[in-house]
């Protein structure tokens, strides 16, 4: 700012020498204000450490001195001469008088002799040199401007940080929103089935998952939480998706996960079950909690992991449980946040208490009535639950017969109720039944026999459960029709009538499947 | 569960069902028509509503013991259950059972 000329008094009046130096003073403050009016914006708006040397830079030509510095955070912005570089920051607002500090060579930027101005802040110190002295004035605008600088600079770091966190929030949801594509909160009902799922992370994802892809329902849990466990959950949904589509699914699925995870260091459990409208089930349990079968009288079967969790041994074979569900019938499935939630003193849910559960709640309301069985307890793992029921209004039949061959009638009253007169089965179905039922009467000495039963157009979906001794028919030994013999006839009879006959053995019990279906005739031989 | 049967000389009509309960009642009642009478046996089954294979393997049974003896035994007739049970073991042909229908 340019001084007006003064001419009152002359130059030789003391009074008037004062008053012009006054006035230069509130010239000098003037520009200061100005200055500051500026700076203040300017270091609102500061973005960057580079635009904070500036600032300090143009502070220094406005106290009419050349040279500044800026130090933060243990750095020289835009660099500094040799004989500043290594000296220690100053405690508090220094002005070293000329002379004090050799500015001089050796040093890179050597300078002549020059008072010093320091000033500490926050995160460093503010330099500036060139002239001979610093005005008391001139010193605390440089302090306003370090106070200034470390208020601008910490707003720009909340700034960062604000943004860093809301960038972090934007991945959190769009990651989330994948995660939702490949483990969503809904499946769809497969038809003549109702599909109720719960899913209720302990995280915004990772952890329990499910999906479906084409006739398959799959559930699992991947080890480890969060994002990890997301990303090698989206890649086994991926692995599962081509390996249904493979026709060799077991070495698919063997290929695709095992080796995977095993170098990812995860492992995974998991249990898929392929479901047909006949209510014909095939079910996988690599590692996942027993998956229970719930008959619609409440009796269950559970079907147990045939290998441990992908990724932990190496997965020879995959065992496929074939399980008919009849009408009434349920497959429940759920993780082991269920039966691991503690009550307040820490006593786990346990899975008596949830087999307890699922046999006597209808298999409707069985998501809910867990839930409500939870209330008491602290789920810290994530949960889910799928029920699959298969329509109770559907045809079929559920008989259980006495250990007693003076029940055996009642096998072909039982048929007879699930099928019409004339269907092709009845008559071979209720012989292959009832050698059935005589076998494991007679041999397994069973007590009781249960009989369920629907029809699937020309086939029979049959499940015989018994008390007996365990007894796998499927392995005994075969016989040649047409022989002239006085037994054997009767697993005869049921090999030529049966299309699919599994056997495992369960809880107490033989547990026979079969697809029952009327023989092609077999062609005469040639004439004689 | 009944067993009924009406011996006519060389031919025996069997009613009521045939099963793994009395099966070995069956056994007797062809045996002792073996030691009755001589000559061949023609069997009916026409009455019977449903046979297993206990009772298939005591028809079997008489049917080799007849043949040591040079004696033979027929089925004249079946119903469709019995028939039914017969094709599935493919021992049809060796009761000789005309086919459905055929005359007796």
């Amino acid at each position: 700012m340019s001084v007006p000329a003064l001419t009152a008094g002359g130059q030789d009046d003391p009074q008037a020498a004062l008053f012009t130096e006054l006035l230069e003073q509130v010239a000098d403050l003037s520009d200061q204000l100005v200055f500051l009016h500026r700076l203040i914006p300017q270091a609102l708006a500061l973005a960057s450490e580079a635009q904070a040397a500036e600032l300090v830079q143009e502070a220094a030509t406005l106290i009419n001195t050349p040279r500044a510095a800026l130090k933060l955070g243990g750095q020289w912005i835009g660099g500094a001469p040799g004989w500043l570089r290594d000296r220690p920051a100053p405690r508090r607002p220094t002005v070293l008088p000329t002379g004090a500090m050799h500015t001089g060579a050796p040093f890179v930027d050597a300078w002549r002799p020059t008072a010093v101005l320091l000033i500490p802040c926050v995160d460093g110190h503010v330099a500036m040199w060139g002239k001979r002295q610093f005005q008391a004035g001139e010193r605390s605008l440089i302090e306003t401007l370090a106070r200034l600088l470390d208020a601008a600079l910490e707003a720009q770091r909340a700034r960062r940080e604000a943004q860093r966190h809301a960038l972090q929030q934007r991945d959190r949801q769009q990651a989330q929103a994948v995660w939702r594509a490949v483990a969503p909160e809904t499946l769809v009902s497969p038809a003549g089935y109702q599909l109720n799922l719960h899913s209720q992370p302990a995280s915004d994802f990772g952890g329990d998952f499910q999906f479906q892809e084409r006739d398959w329902v799959v559930v699992g849990d991947v080890s480890g939480k969060g994002l990890p466990a997301a990303i090698i959950t989206a890649m086994f949904a991926t692995s599962f998706t081509v390996a249904v589509r493979s026709a060799v699914l077991n070495d698919a699925l063997i290929d695709a996960l095992h080796d995977h995870l095993e170098r990812s260091g995860a492992f995974c459990t998991l249990a898929a079950v392929q479901v047909r409208p006949d209510g014909a089930l095939r079910v996988v349990n690599v590692g996942h909690p027993p998956v229970l079968v719930r008959r619609a009288d409440g009796s269950l079967e559970e079907i147990r992991a045939t290998a441990p969790p992908i990724g932990t041994f190496p997965l020879v074979n995959i065992d496929f449980e074939r399980v008919w569900l009849h009408p009434g019938d349920a497959l429940l499935m759920y993780s082991d946040g269920l039966f691991e939630a503690e009550d307040d003193r820490g006593a786990p849910f346990g899975l008596d208490r949830l087999n307890a559960l699922a046999s006597t709640a209808a298999p409707g309301d069985f998501n809910a009535e867990a839930l409500r069985a939870l209330q008491t307890y602290t789920v810290t793992d994530d949960l889910t639950l799928l029920t699959l029921h298969r329509d109770p209004a559907a045809p079929g039949v559920h008989r259980r017969l006495p250990g007693d061959l003076a029940a055996l009638p009642q096998v072909g009253e039982a048929l007879r109720e699930a099928l019409a007169p004339d269907h092709p089965v009845l008559l071979p179905a209720e012989l292959a039944v009832t050698e059935l039922v005589v076998n494991a009467v007679r041999h397994g000495g069973a007590t009781r026999v249960d009989l369920r039963l629907h029809a699937s157009g020309n086939d029979l979906l049959l499940t015989l459960t018994d008390d007996g001794a365990p007894f796998d028919p499927t392995r005994a030994e075969e016989r040649e029709a047409g022989e002239l013999r006085e037994h054997g006839y009767g697993l005869l009879i049921v090999r030529r009538c049966a299309r699919e006959w599994h056997y495992a053995r369960k809880r107490g019990g033989n547990r026979q499947t079969l697809r029952l279906r009327a023989p092609a005739p077999v062609p005469p031989p040639p004439g004689p | 569960m009944s067993l009924s049967h009406n011996a006519d000389g060389p031919q025996l009509n069997l009613a009521g069902r045939l099963d793994a309960q009395n099966a070995a009642e069956l056994r007797g009642v062809l045996a002792r028509h073996a030691a009755d009478t001589p000559g061949d046996l023609s069997l009916d089954l026409s009455g019977v509503p449903f046979m297993d294979s206990s009772a298939l393997a005591a028809l079997v049974g008489a049917l080799k013991d007849r043949r040591r003896e040079g004696r033979a035994l027929r089925l004249i007739a079946a119903s469709a259950p019995v028939r039914e049970l017969l094709s599935l073991t493919m021992l049809d042909r060796a009761f000789a059972l005309p086919p459905d229908g055929a005359a007796r």
